[in-house]
């Protein structure tokens, strides 16, 4: 196996994960809103569409993903990976659960004043919601990291497998300096998240400090 | 309606705005969905000949299918058990001595993001003599446990410290603060939780196949995932749809009667719990 197809690989890997999660969560952001805002049928049916959604195992849905795919055309491109992965269940319900959280009142005293969602979403929701997409974004990202099933199926091409499916392959040192280089990602972005709680704790303490030496200044 | 100027008022924006995901799910989901009922109906995929519901009743006598329904309940079961009593025991010293478990709980989270060849040679190394069962079982706690214990912490991090304190100076003990207070209160982030753990547990298939090597495991491992997989190999796509249609009614039924279930709990929680009426200003009491 050579060096480049490994790198082409990894690529493929970054590009399955970065894309389906961010092609879910860019679709989940419109959709949590309305599923939390407009009461209707329509938004009853499409929730309940979710969570079943949610439960099924990837063997039920693979049947009528490969006839969809077939039909498009699609079947061994990297599009029969990031097409099904765009619109997933899993952050649509995740960011449902985040705008059930910010208040009505807010979109009371918006429309007092403008009547451009657009606004309203770059304005008032995305900032209060940033903590919830970013979670429904990092988890994307985990989840997809590794996939193989649907590679497995969709996809006969080597050059366009992820490097999950390649390490099935190999044995011993190499499988143990893959699995390696595969936890690379994941190790550095839950880092990420510990280095931010941790640094929110140090900017608490530091504002804390701060007013201390404040209150303690000669007037 | 549209107003003056032809915009839309802000409601009709809203509205626009369950496009994405309604378009989605029908185009992605349902409407290929239908290709189930197609080829659950046809004899084979050659001859294509129209049999109606001779493929389900077929599967329904079939000794490996319910094998196959009765190993999934069964591990299903004991797996939403087993990672959900260890993390609530995980969470108890942050109950009774107050020790932050955030920071346990996302060096736990790692091994749900190793790649699932690393943990299942992890595993045979350390337990490759126990029955396959608890191997499957083993592999789905080691995974899934750290994630469910973030969950709790993070429940535990939320939850009103005011309430608690009240109870403290009428002078109940920490068990009883636990039992009667922060578990009920817990019990939101539990069923999240548990969700996730289904969610898992059915893609569980990939471990289950590493870790025999083959679709074929012993009989007492044999999940549907491995008896829809076999038919797609085989080209068997009728008796796959008909499995598939099947799963997803079994698991409708359950969602409905799950459902009920809660909602029935809800009604009643005041005398478990109290939390949500006596935050609205003690109305509930």
């Amino acid at each position: 196996m050579n060096a480049s197809l490994l790198f082409q690989q990894y690529g493929n890997s970054l590009i399955y994960a970065l894309g389906t999660a961010m092609l879910s969560t860019l679709v989940a952001v419109p959709t949590g809103y309305a599923m939390a805002r407009w009461k209707s049928v329509w938004m009853k049916a499409l929730f309940w569409c979710c969570v079943v959604l949610l439960f099924l195992p990837f063997q039920v849905t693979m049947l009528p993903e490969y006839v969809l795919l077939d039909f498009l055309h699609l079947l061994d491109t990297r599009l029969a990976i990031l097409i099904p992965g765009m619109v997933s269940p899993l952050p649509i319900l995740i960011l449902w659960m985040g705008n059930k959280q910010v208040p009505d009142e807010f979109e009371d005293a918006f429309c007092l004043e403008s009547s451009s969602l657009f606004f309203y979403f770059r304005f008032i929701l995305l900032p209060n919601l940033r903590g919830v997409i970013a979670a429904a974004f990092s988890i994307c990202f985990l989840l997809n990291w590794n996939l193989v099933d649907p590679a497995l199926i969709f996809l006969e091409d080597r050059r366009l497998w992820p490097l999950s499916l390649t390490l099935l392959e190999q044995e011993g040192a190499t499988q143990l300096y893959y699995g390696a280089l595969d936890m690379v990602p994941v190790v550095l972005l839950l880092g990420m998240i510990l280095a931010t709680t941790w640094q929110w704790r140090f900017r608490k303490m530091y504002g804390i400090l701060k007013r201390i030496r404040k209150d303690m200044k000669p007037r | 309606m549209r107003r003056k100027g032809g915009k839309l008022t802000f409601r009709q924006q809203m509205r626009l705005t369950a496009l994405p995901g309604m378009l989605g799910v029908g185009f992605l989901y349902l409407l290929p969905g239908c290709a189930l009922f197609y080829y659950a109906s046809i004899n084979n995929v050659f001859q294509k000949r129209f049999v109606g519901l001779e493929n389900l009743l077929d599967i329904l006598s079939n000794s490996y299918f319910l094998l196959a329904l009765k190993n999934t309940a069964v591990l299903l079961a004991a797996a939403l058990a087993l990672v959900l009593l260890l993390a609530i025991l995980l969470v108890l010293p942050n109950a009774f001595f107050g020790w932050r478990t955030e920071g346990v709980a996302i060096v736990l989270l790692i091994p749900l993001f190793t790649p699932s060849v690393i943990s299942v040679e992890l595993l045979q190394n350390v337990g490759g003599g126990l029955p396959s069962r608890w191997q499957l079982l083993l592999l789905f706690v080691w995974r899934n446990a750290g994630a469910i214990l973030l969950l709790l912490s993070v429940g535990m991090a939320r939850m009103e410290k005011d309430m608690l304190e009240a109870a403290r100076l009428d002078g109940a003990n920490r068990r009883q603060l636990f039992v009667y207070m922060q578990f009920p209160m817990l019990t939101l982030y539990i069923g999240v939780g548990a969700v996730f753990l289904v969610m898992q547990f059915f893609g569980i298939f990939r471990e289950a196949y590493l870790l025999f090597g083959t679709s074929f495991p012993p009989d007492e491992v044999y999940l549907l995932q491995h008896y829809m997989h076999n038919h797609f190999l085989r080209l068997n796509y009728p008796y796959l749809a008909a499995a598939a249609i099947l799963f997803t009614a079994f698991l409708v039924a359950v969602i409905w009667v799950v459902r009920v279930l809660t909602t029935r709990f809800i009604k009643y929680r005041h005398f478990i719990g109290c939390e949500y009426k006596m935050s609205e200003g003690g109305r509930g009491r």
